[in-house]
């Protein structure tokens, strides 16, 4: 009988800090500027510069400390780990090794079947990006390529979280990230956008037969662009160290490396070709203090975190807690919310427009929160024109499609394409006697006792006024006549 | 001028590495380049070594690996002549050994500063031309290198 294997996963999460310029010199951190055009001296690794920390750096680290519930640091410094790569000008990548800023924290999850899982933060550090490397094959794509490098993420300034061991399935890892991710956007210090990389994640993963404590092999994944990926590659792991495993072999530990094409993890590098840093202090940064006093100054203006804006939104708006529970996934969304409802003090109908109507609409085009140009300020505008019964709730849906995408003033689309409900009963009139004198073979279903009938008519009517009749009085109206 | 040398080497590995490569080079101006960067990738080596043994040794296989590890091709003479001489430069720190330092904490800077910032603002960044005026290669906008694979 084949044991069951426990996943042990631990993960780094390398997060770039939104700030105007770099971590040790002023050059911008703009994305998508021209190749190397945002370089100097200090960012190229030219001889005899001198770095100097950005301190809102070090704030926002902070923050993201206190938010993971670790022990911040009172003194801590910055080392050298040297490695050769052409992405890398100086030599060496200056990071913090032995005094992190932050560590010891946790972050307390619940998982997909609700159970409560908590994810020890071994530690925080700051550090610098390197560079960018396009591969570029020349000619007959043999090895004869070259690379191409832009130095301008070159010094932007990370944060790398890094857990304990303590996820224990690829569902784990999501939640995880989710909420690390929510958190960083919440305290404003992060993108956590993983296309232009300003959120990375790798793992660390290994089986343990079930009731032993003996751990498995590690293996480190690297190359996993989006969350959907890393949960794949986890899962691609499992099997096969399983399947190693269960047939009495051995795990090599080893750094493999995620291929989307072919949806597998191959080998990147053995052990012996392990990174041997050589780490050494960095002479050209002083150490640095952190008061307390500062500290508390940072607490203080420590913005609401998603876990406590999901229990105001609760009590405030007398939610349900799912719906408070997917609203607070993202800031965006759950500030779109309260500018929706602070015009149109009814939360659960604009949950569950937010929910229905805005959620299908983003995942259908694929859209990032920040992407969005709809204001809630609009779709208080558009329920409050249902209500008025400017427009009916089928017709509103059409106006919403179109202001998400065009993000226009509701009242304009409605004019513009002239959406506007027929509430003039004379109007109607004229609309259902054309549409009697049509079908006069349903009148007869109708008086033959057909139900039926009675709803093709009143269908009939709508699609004669493009579907901008009054529903309620088209009902009237016909039911007037047909009894006539 | 025995204890001289010594009292320099302390200060030196008390404070920075950069300092002992700057030293040896003024005392050891025999030695090449080569040499030199290998000496100063073995400085954590060292430490730990030291710390356990109490004395600081080298083989030809940290050499070899030192030298792996810095991208240096060295012929098996050289191999030879750098344990050889790294030796010898190693019998000066290790009469480090004689100093207790029990109570002494570890000193990262020499310097006593601490706490140095920048505000978050953005400066100019080097000129266009400039940025590429020491580059080998450049292509368009890049700087050009061989292909590289894995890490």
């Amino acid at each position: 009988m084949v044991p069951d294997f426990q996943p042990i996963i631990g993960l780094e999460v390398h997060a770039q800090l939104v700030t105007e310029s770099k971590i040790f010199c002023g050059c911008s951190t703009r994305f998508g500027a021209e190749p190397n055009v945002q370089t100097c001296p200090i960012c190229l690794g030219l001889p005899g510069v001198l770095p100097v920390l950005n301190k809102i750096v070090v704030e926002y680290a902070i923050k993201a400390g206190l938010a993971l519930h670790c022990e911040i640091n009172s003194i801590c410094k910055f080392d050298r780990k040297n490695y050769f790569y052409p992405d890398l000008p100086k030599g060496y990548q200056i990071t913090q090794y032995d005094q992190p800023i932050c560590h010891s924290g946790y972050l307390d999850l619940s998982d997909d079947q609700s159970q409560p899982f908590r994810v020890r933060i071994n530690r925080i550090h700051l550090e610098e990006d390197a560079g960018k490397l396009v591969h570029k094959s020349e000619d007959c794509g043999s090895r004869s390529g070259v690379g191409l490098v832009d130095l301008n993420r070159t010094g932007v300034p990370l944060i790398e979280i890094v857990t304990e061991p303590d996820i224990q399935s690829p569902d784990q890892a999501r939640v995880y990230l989710n909420a690390l991710k929510s958190i960083l956007e919440y305290l404003e210090i992060s993108d956590c956008n993983m296309e232009e990389g300003s959120l990375r994640v790798d793992a660390n993963i290994s089986l343990r037969p079930v009731n032993s404590n003996k751990l498995g092999n590690r293996i480190e994944l690297k190359n996993m662009n989006s969350f959907r990926a890393l949960e794949k590659a986890l899962d691609f792991e499992i099997r096969r160290q399983t399947q190693i495993l269960s047939n009495r072999g051995q795990v090599i530990q080893e750094t493999r490396m995620w291929d989307e094409k072919i949806e597998e993890t191959i080998v990147m590098r053995g052990k012996e070709d392990a990174g041997d840093y050589r780490y050494l202090p960095e002479p050209d940064l002083p150490p640095l203090e952190i008061s307390a006093k500062w500290i508390g100054e940072i607490r203080k203006t420590l913005d609401e975190l998603p876990h406590e804006r999901r229990t105001r939104l609760i009590n405030q708006y007398d939610l349900p807690e799912y719906d408070a529970q997917v609203l607070t996934i993202d800031k965006r969304l759950a500030d779109f919310f309260e500018s929706a409802v602070s015009e149109y003090p009814n939360p659960k109908i604009v949950s569950n427009w937010i929910m229905g109507d805005f959620l299908r609409l983003v995942k259908e085009k694929d859209l990032e929160y920040d992407q969005l140009i709809l204001t809630g300020r609009y779709l208080a505008e558009l329920l409050k024109m249902i209500d008025q019964g400017i427009i009916s709730g089928k017709i509103a849906k059409i106006v919403f499609e179109e202001m998400f995408e065009t993000g226009m003033q509701p009242e304009k689309i409605v004019e513009q394409r002239n959406l506007k409900q027929i509430n003039d009963k004379s109007q109607l009139s004229v609309i259902v006697d054309k549409v009697l004198a049509n079908n006069p073979a349903a009148i007869d279903d109708y008086y033959a006792g057909k139900e039926r009938a009675r709803k093709y008519l009143i269908g009939q009517v709508m699609k004669e006024t493009e579907g901008i009749a009054n529903p309620q009085l088209v009902v009237m109206i016909l039911g007037e006549k047909l009894k006539s | 001028m025995k204890d001289r040398i010594v009292k320099d080497i302390m200060v030196c590995v008390l404070s920075q590495p950069q300092c002992i490569l700057g030293f040896l080079h003024c005392r050891v101006m025999t030695f090449n380049t080569k040499l030199i960067i290998i000496l100063f990738l073995c400085y954590n080596k060292w430490k730990i070594i030291y710390r356990k043994a109490g004395v600081i040794m080298i083989n030809q296989l940290e050499i070899e690996r030192v030298a792996k590890l810095a991208r240096l091709k060295c012929t098996e003479k050289e191999v030879q002549q750098y344990t050889h001489q790294l030796g010898s430069i190693l019998e000066y720190i290790n009469t480090l050994n004689q100093i207790d330092t029990t109570d002494v904490e570890p000193t990262v800077q020499v310097i006593s500063l601490k706490n140095v910032y920048r505000e978050d603002k953005v400066q100019q960044s080097l000129d266009k031309e400039a940025i590429f005026a020491n580059a080998p290669e450049r292509e368009e906008s890049y700087f050009k290198t061989p292909k590289i694979l894995g890490r």
